[in-house]
């Protein structure tokens, strides 16, 4: 009993390094994990989005031609951008964030047409808003019970979606504009456009 | 004054009491989304189990209380009606919110290692247990006692019978804690009743702490509740009842928007002057006597407008005003209201304070709605809310008689917009515009919702009228161009349509994004 093997002290070796491998590779993740969160490169609020690589959802909405009105003869959707690529945005007037991104699609909307989705709003609300902080969109579709939004997999506004001329959702972007997602995310995209 | 402080401040926390003691929801389900079908609605209830609420991210749809969950709970029950199998809702959902909508997530190729890890990691031990087991077999030649200890007999089979055992150990703590998250930990679990906590908080802090930390959380719950649902009465009003105590400005400020979106109901306004009264350390101040007036001019018998005014005369030492108001309150309440108590004792107190004898005080009859106002003590949200909806039919009936009351009108179509009532807001809308026939934007605002609502043929000749004002008040109007063209377009006179449409499209900037749309809109014609 005071004379150990040659071979039982090489396994009991063994037997205690792969849990601390094992251990050691999920603190490996976890940190990583920490680190990138740390860094901001990665957003624990941002949920992967299951309709980038998707076709834009060809819901129609009603349209608000002038600011404030509605034309219910008349009905918008992504389709209308065939051919070209186009931003959406999702927002609302009650949206205190809407109003802080409203300069970024301002500039934004000089690149690229910007698809409006008026999520849960009043007309008149849109309206009062859009006279407030300016109309960056070619276009507006009132999603009234937030139907629409849902056809987007929206959960909150502001939300921004970046669709190719093909129709197809390239990047999603949860939460307002700004500086960084402008700079790092939405303006390299679109100039990685064809 | 002792006797002051005491009834003022256990009046008020009465009041407060009753109101608190309205029952609050225990699932975050209405009964207006719920299927009439039992069985469809208890396959909606299931489903939504499994369903992530994506706001709140760890709850289930079924248990948040956040729109995008109320929103989804519908979709649900909208695949339901069509004949859907609950695969197919599932998949149709998950198409859209990704997988991570889903409690359980699904076995695919991102989630083989969470999938995976507990195989993995139970076949690891069983590897590590066995390498163990042999290795005894080999080593039991030359150190039998090794593992075992030197008390254990030295039997060839010894070592065999250790691993056994220490494998079958290890396999029952494995198979017992996969057991173990399978009953509480799986992820589609409703989350365990705040109640089912209460021992475990108590014990970890202190009594008061824990007060402080419910009150703060629901104080930022009723935050977020109210900035999702900005137009719920009920919402702003559970901001006021958790603001209630600790921070006065927003519970007047909550109450003001509550009384917003309902028109002014009285109710909610006797709220406030009580919250103005409390945040004064309960003097009744002169703004708040301004509201106390007004209440009970509109609605005379408002209890909690009544046992304020009666505090109020109290305060000015005319007792045998309070005793008045108090007696007053007194007959116009249910025997069994939970405040008679303490009524009594502060008339009794007044009385005593001011010389008077309260039986020989006579009560102000109480008026025609006396019962109605006394069951409002008891009443369900529906009750409630068709108390709302006759006022309103009041407001409206006051308004038929004098046309001219603008701020009549504004309340009346806030009401309507609350309600979502189309038609009657137009008819209001109109009212608004005709009290105020100078005003462009009034117009404007009637025939826009005309439009939005496609109400147009119901109301052709107010809309001939208002049309009529817009283009006399200003004929350049890019709204008034619009709206003229769209109703020209309506009446099919194509040629005006396109002549005032070309008009505002020519008045537009170069670079208006409307422009091209109008371009549409036009050769459309």
């Amino acid at each position: 009993m005071t004379k150990p093997a040659a071979s039982s002290t090489k396994r009991s070796r063994l037997s205690f390094i792969i849990p601390l491998a094992g251990f050691l590779v999920l603190a490996g993740f976890a940190t990583m994990a920490l680190l990138a969160t740390l860094r901001g490169d990665r957003d624990v609020s941002q949920l992967p989005s299951a309709m980038v690589g998707k076709p834009a959802p060809s819901i129609m909405l009603p349209a608000i031609m002038l600011p404030g009105l509605i034309d219910k003869g008349r009905r918008v959707s992504a389709s209308d951008f065939a051919g070209r690529a186009f931003l959406v945005n999702v927002f609302a007037s009650w949206c205190a964030p809407c109003r802080a991104e409203a300069p970024a699609l301002a500039l934004l909307s000089e690149d690229i047409p910007i698809f409006g989705i008026a999520y849960k709003d009043r007309p008149e609300d849109t309206r009062d808003f859009l006279t407030d902080y300016g109309n960056p969109f070619a276009a507006i579709g009132l999603d009234r019970d937030g139907n629409g939004g849902m056809k987007w997999g929206v959960y909150g506004v502001p939300e921004t979606f970046l669709v190719d001329a093909d129709g197809t959702i390239l990047l999603r972007h949860a939460g307002p504009i700004d500086r960084r997602v402008l700079d790092e995310v939405l303006l390299p995209a679109i100039g990685r456009l064809p | 004054m002792r006797g002051l402080s005491r009834i003022l401040r256990s009046g008020l926390a009465l009041a407060l009491l009753a109101l608190m003691a309205a029952p609050l929801p225990a699932t975050a389900i209405t009964p207006e989304e719920m299927l009439a079908d039992p069985v469809l609605e208890s396959r909606a209830r299931a489903l939504s189990k499994q369903l992530r609420c994506l706001v709140c991210q760890n709850q289930s749809i079924d248990d948040s209380d956040a729109e995008l969950a109320r929103d989804l709970r519908i979709e649900v029950r909208k695949h339901l009606a069509t004949g859907a199998e609950d695969g197919e809702i599932l998949a149709a959902i998950r198409d859209t919110y990704g997988d991570y909508v889903l409690l359980n997530p699904p076995v695919s190729p991102g989630t083989y290692i969470l999938w995976g890890a507990p195989v993995v990691i139970l076949l690891g031990g069983l590897a590590i247990v066995l390498a163990g087991r042999r290795r005894r077999d080999e080593d039991e030649v030359d150190a039998p006692e090794d593992e075992a200890g030197p008390t254990l007999p030295a039997t060839p089979t010894g070592g065999g019978i250790d691993g056994r055992i220490a494998l079958a150990l290890a396999s029952l703590v494995m198979a017992s804690s996969l057991g173990l998250y399978l009953v509480l930990g799986r992820a589609d679990l409703p989350s365990r009743p705040l109640a089912d906590r209460g021992a475990e908080i108590a014990a970890a802090s202190e009594q008061a702490q824990t007060v402080a930390q419910d009150r703060d959380a629901a104080l930022t719950q009723a935050r977020d509740q109210v900035s999702r649902t900005p137009e719920d009465v009920g919402a702003w009003l559970q901001l006021a009842m958790a603001a209630a105590g600790t921070d006065s400005a927003t519970e007047i400020m909550a109450l003001e928007q509550a009384e917003k979106l309902t028109g002014g109901e009285p109710a909610i306004r006797a709220l406030r002057a009580e919250a103005m009264a409390r945040a004064a350390e309960g003097q009744v101040t002169p703004p708040a006597r301004a509201l106390i007036a007004e209440i009970l001019t509109a609605s005379p018998t408002e209890p909690r407008a009544l046992y304020l005014s009666g505090l109020a005369a109290y305060q000015d030492g005319d007792y045998a005003a309070a005793v008045r108001i108090w007696r007053r309150l007194e007959t116009l309440s249910p025997p069994d209201a939970p405040w008679m108590k303490l009524l009594a004792e502060n008339i009794a107190d007044a009385a005593r304070s001011g010389g008077v004898d309260p039986d020989s005080v006579a009560p102000v009859p109480p008026g025609p709605d006396a019962e109605a106002v006394a069951d409002a003590a008891d009443m369900t949200d529906d009750e409630r809310a068709a108390m709302i909806t006759g006022m309103v039919e009041g407001l409206a009936t006051r308004l038929a008689e004098e046309p001219g009351d603008i701020e009549g009108w504004r309340r009346l179509i806030r009401a309507y917009q609350v309600l979502e009532r189309p038609d009657d807001l137009q008819a209001a809308l109109i009212g608004l515009s005709d009290a105020m026939p100078d005003d462009i934007d009034a117009q404007l605002s009637a025939l826009e919702h005309m439009v939005v609502a496609q109400l147009e043929a119901s109301f052709t000749t107010a809309s001939k009228r208002l049309l009529e004002r817009v283009e006399a008040l200003d004929p350049e109007r890019p709204e008034g161009l619009y709206i003229r063209g769209h109703f020209a377009r309506q009446a099919g006179d194509t040629a005006r349509a396109r002549a005032l449409w070309e008009q505002l499209y020519a008045s537009l900037p170069d670079d208006a994004p409307i422009a091209p749309q109008l371009r549409r809109a036009i050769d459309g014609l």
